[in-house]
């Protein structure tokens, strides 16, 4: 390669002999120069500290760089959406429809309860059976509706159409709004979390608190203000009941030097207003929140990832919160839990790994019971983050 | 409460981030120069085999992959300092 030909010098170098490598320098930490031109190049380097400085510039975009490919990576290892969904589809017919035969061996266990169709006086007697049960029901939904309804709530089914047209739909984003999570309670009603990084005339960047709430077709920024509070993860119980992970960032000092505070907190609206709670959980600095989940002002699941050298993978740690009592779930056996969808008190679907197979699992938990419901074909992976969401309220007889 | 010494160990909402801010930044490269930086980071593709997919000589790609660095490097710096702008405000 005539190293003469790549041109000026773009880099801000200024040694006498910058110029000759300014095309070069860009490419020394890739596997795109031969060795000549790297042994060269590096070279230069050892004479010349404003083209190390211009190298080590590279050092946070080849970073990120890194993080992106290794994302797309795993991107593009999962299986189609329509493999993973018909799946969960198959194991909704099969639970949903016992009569029916499946349509393939089942690996789960049959339901226990599964009725027998009565023959003679049985079934008549059955049949009274049955107006006594409907009546009970009926009673217990009306009891629930005037005494219980507002006290207990759980996320609704989005099964109705948005009033708003997408023309009627306005949204004012504070510049510099990066947006981190997104929960809608109903076509017509949803929260947005992120932050806003306005650059600052010196110093760091701090981060301000971005809550927007979605009613009447517009996105509104809530009033909230948490200077230095970066927000995470949203999970709305009900619409006056929604929970937000918020962390604080401090730096202090001491006789090591400076070292940075990070304090996790629990931003709760109730009673129309906001409050600041304290997270419940510890979690040591190389652990990170991923999953965050309230379904009761009461009751609600915490997920933990730990760090290791590449990435936030494994393992996971799942925490369930029952009256301000969290206890790690113990699963013994499994690995990667992820993601947890409750349903009910003391009830949740949730996905994991064997961790002998390696396999992935639907597993139902049931007031501190994990149970293997389904081993998933060993390519598939139900994970949430990506946007597979499995919504298994429809389960419960299960 | 966490203790650690600087510098911070990124959450898992920074990598969302910053997955964000190389998305954009990647968006900010001219086709010419994302095709032959994507071929070569993800692909594993060598500079030689890059030019001859894209049909220019080695010095013009390794050119091109110099240029690619350094506006992605900029690019990238930029979301940083003058905040994010993937999204209009």
């Amino acid at each position: 390669m005539n190293r003469s030909s790549l041109g000026s010098n773009n880099l801000g170098t200024s040694g006498p002999d910058c110029a000759r490598y300014a095309d070069l320098l860009p490419l020394v930490d890739t596997d795109l120069l031969d060795a000549d031109e790297r042994a060269t190049v590096r070279g230069h380097l050892a004479q010349c500290a404003a083209c190390r400085m211009q190298q080590a510039a590279f050092a946070p975009a080849d970073a990120a760089m890194r993080g992106y490919v290794d994302w797309l990576e795993v991107e593009a290892a999962r299986p189609s959406e329509w493999l993973v969904e018909k799946d969960i589809l198959r194991l909704v017919h099969e639970h949903t429809n016992p009569a029916l035969p499946p349509a393939e061996p089942s690996q789960y266990p049959a339901p226990s309860h599964r009725p027998k169709t009565p023959k003679g006086p049985t079934r008549f007697l059955s049949g009274l059976s049955a107006i006594a049960a409907l009546l009970l029901i009926a009673l217990s939904a009306a009891v629930f509706v005037l005494f219980g309804y507002g006290r207990i709530s759980h996320p609704r089914r989005v099964t109705e159409q948005s009033t708003c047209a997408p023309n009627q739909i306005s949204a004012h984003l504070p510049k510099n709004a990066r947006l981190i999570d997104l929960a809608m309670i109903s076509p017509d009603e949803g929260w947005l979390v992120g932050n806003i990084y306005d650059p600052p005339a010196s110093g760091p960047v701090i981060p301000i608190s971005l809550i927007l709430h979605y009613r009447h077709c517009q996105w509104t920024q809530e009033p909230i203000n948490l200077p230095g509070v970066s927000l995470g993860l949203i999970s709305v119980v009900s619409t006056s009941n929604v929970w937000v992970l918020g962390y604080k960032e401090s730096v202090q000092r001491d006789s090591q030097g400076e070292y940075v505070v990070l304090t996790t907190l629990v931003l709760h609206y109730t009673g129309g207003r906001w409050q600041v709670t304290p997270f419940p959980v510890t979690i040591s600095p190389n652990q990170s929140i991923i999953g965050f989940t309230m379904i009761s002002s009461t009751e609600g699941w915490i997920l933990v990832a730990q760090r290791n050298q590449i990435d936030w993978s494994i393992p996971y740690q799942l925490y369930h919160g029952v009256n301000g009592v969290w206890s790690l779930v113990s699963a013994p056996g499994y690995q990667n839990l992820w993601p947890v969808k409750p349903f009910a008190p003391g009830e949740a679907w949730l996905t994991g790994e064997d961790s002998a197979t390696g396999l992935p699992r639907l597993l139902l938990y049931h007031y501190g019971t994990l149970t293997p419901m389904y081993t998933l074909p060993p390519q598939a992976l139900l994970y949430g983050y990506g946007g597979y969401q499995i919504e298994m309220d429809s389960l419960q007889s299960a | 409460m966490q203790r650690q010494h600087l510098p911070v160990a990124r959450s898992f909402e920074d990598e969302v981030v910053e997955r964000q801010v190389m998305r954009a930044a990647l968006a900010r490269l001219t086709p010419e120069e994302s095709a032959c930086l994507l071929l070569n980071v993800i692909q594993g593709f060598t500079a030689a085999e890059i030019a001859q997919i894209v049909g220019i000589s080695l010095d013009a790609c390794k050119k091109r992959l110099s240029r690619a660095r350094q506006h992605l490097r900029a690019a990238y710096d930029a979301q940083h300092t003058e905040g994010f702008q993937e999204f209009p405000s």
